[in-house]
């Protein structure tokens, strides 16, 4: 993000502290995207996303004082949508249990994939089994460390890589057959 | 190029779905409005910490009254047990010791102080039966496991509230 932007965003943020609705609106135009499009890709659904969306600008615009400015405003927004995700997940009862039975057959690491619609991928990811979904979600797409996501999920650290390495074959599996219908 | 070297590449790419944002503003802006004026916010702030305080107090009371006699039982039943239970009072006060000096934010937090005052009223309850009813295999089990949820717990807390305070740029930089 450029030095420009960052006032900018500073500015909106002071702003929207003071409760100036105006300041709120664009930084939530700024941000509705990203933050929807990782929601939706965590619970797999419009509705709860859209559920989860307006309860965490809800909570970051209430919360603004607790945002020093040691991160990004996104980042600290992202964790709040998160974090919501996860508690949405938790009402919901999921258990992310080790896997026992399933066989995650040795991938070739360096297989070349085409180039491939990002839509497609992000579809893809949505019909993902859920437990195996949220930890590629975390892992994959927004940093967090496997350590991290089993504290967050409060599951082991191998469940977590376990989850992640199921996740990530049955993606390659799903864009393998979208990859063949394109063609 | 592997699938996850790919995917982290394009990770940008990623965001393909448009939201129905003046839906979700319309919803945003009416919580934020029905948001109580700073003042009566403050007021009704304080009166939930007192009232949080005095629960608090109320349960600290009844362990304390509790403990002394707990520990007879503990010790008579056997004193690695009444050692064991006293090491993990001793964790659990050094976690509110420092959970105390932190400047953490409730809301930001995915685990709750409802669920440790949960945890409280069992112990109390547990305690009492213990103190009612004499010494129980299955009952001084389910206490022991009681207080390593409760440490368990506030151990989470801190490593959230750790997290949330240091949480840079290495995550996705929007």
């Amino acid at each position: 993000m450029g030095k420009a932007n960052v006032e900018i965003h500073a500015k909106l943020i002071n702003s929207a502290r003071k409760g100036d609705q105006q300041s709120m609106y664009r930084l939530y135009k700024l941000y509705v995207q990203a933050m929807y499009n990782t929601c939706i890709r965590m619970v797999s659904n419009q509705y709860d996303a859209e559920d989860i969306i307006q309860e965490s600008f809800v909570k970051a615009f209430n919360n603004l004082d607790s945002f020093r400015g040691e991160s990004s405003f996104g980042s600290w927004l992202k964790r709040i949508v998160v974090n919501q995700s996860i508690t949405f997940l938790r009402k919901k009862k999921q258990d992310f249990l080790e896997i026992e039975s399933m066989q995650i057959p040795n991938e070739d690491e360096e297989e070349n994939i085409p180039k491939i619609d990002p839509s497609v991928i992000h579809e893809s990811i949505k019909t993902l089994p859920e437990k195996a979904r949220v930890v590629l979600n975390l892992y994959l797409l927004e940093g967090y460390r496997h350590k991290e996501i089993a504290e967050i999920l409060e599951i082991t650290v191998s469940t977590s890589k376990s989850q992640y390495l199921r996740a990530k074959h049955l993606l390659r599996e799903k864009l393998k057959k979208e990859i063949r219908y394109e063609y | 190029m592997n699938i996850e070297e790919y995917i982290r590449k394009n990770r940008n790419k990623l965001d393909v779905e448009i939201p129905d944002e003046d839906y979700l503003w319309t919803g945003i802006s009416q919580s934020i409005n029905k948001k109580p004026n700073h003042n009566r916010f403050l007021t009704l702030k304080i009166v939930a910490t007192v009232i949080v305080v005095i629960a608090l107090s109320i349960i600290t009371y009844q362990v304390t009254s509790l403990r002394s006699n707990q520990q007879l039982i503990l010790a008579k039943i056997d004193p690695s047990l009444a050692k064991q239970e006293a090491q993990f009072q001793n964790q659990i006060k050094t976690y509110y010791q420092v959970l105390q000096k932190t400047d953490y934010n409730e809301e930001l937090l995915t685990s709750s102080f409802k669920d440790l005052e949960y945890i409280d009223t069992l112990i109390v309850k547990y305690s009492e039966d213990l103190s009612t009813y004499g010494p129980n295999p299955k009952l001084l089990n389910s206490l022991m496991d009681l207080y390593q949820k409760k440490i368990r717990l506030l151990d989470r807390m801190l490593n959230e509230i750790e997290k949330n305070k240091k949480y840079e740029n290495t995550k996705t930089n929007i």
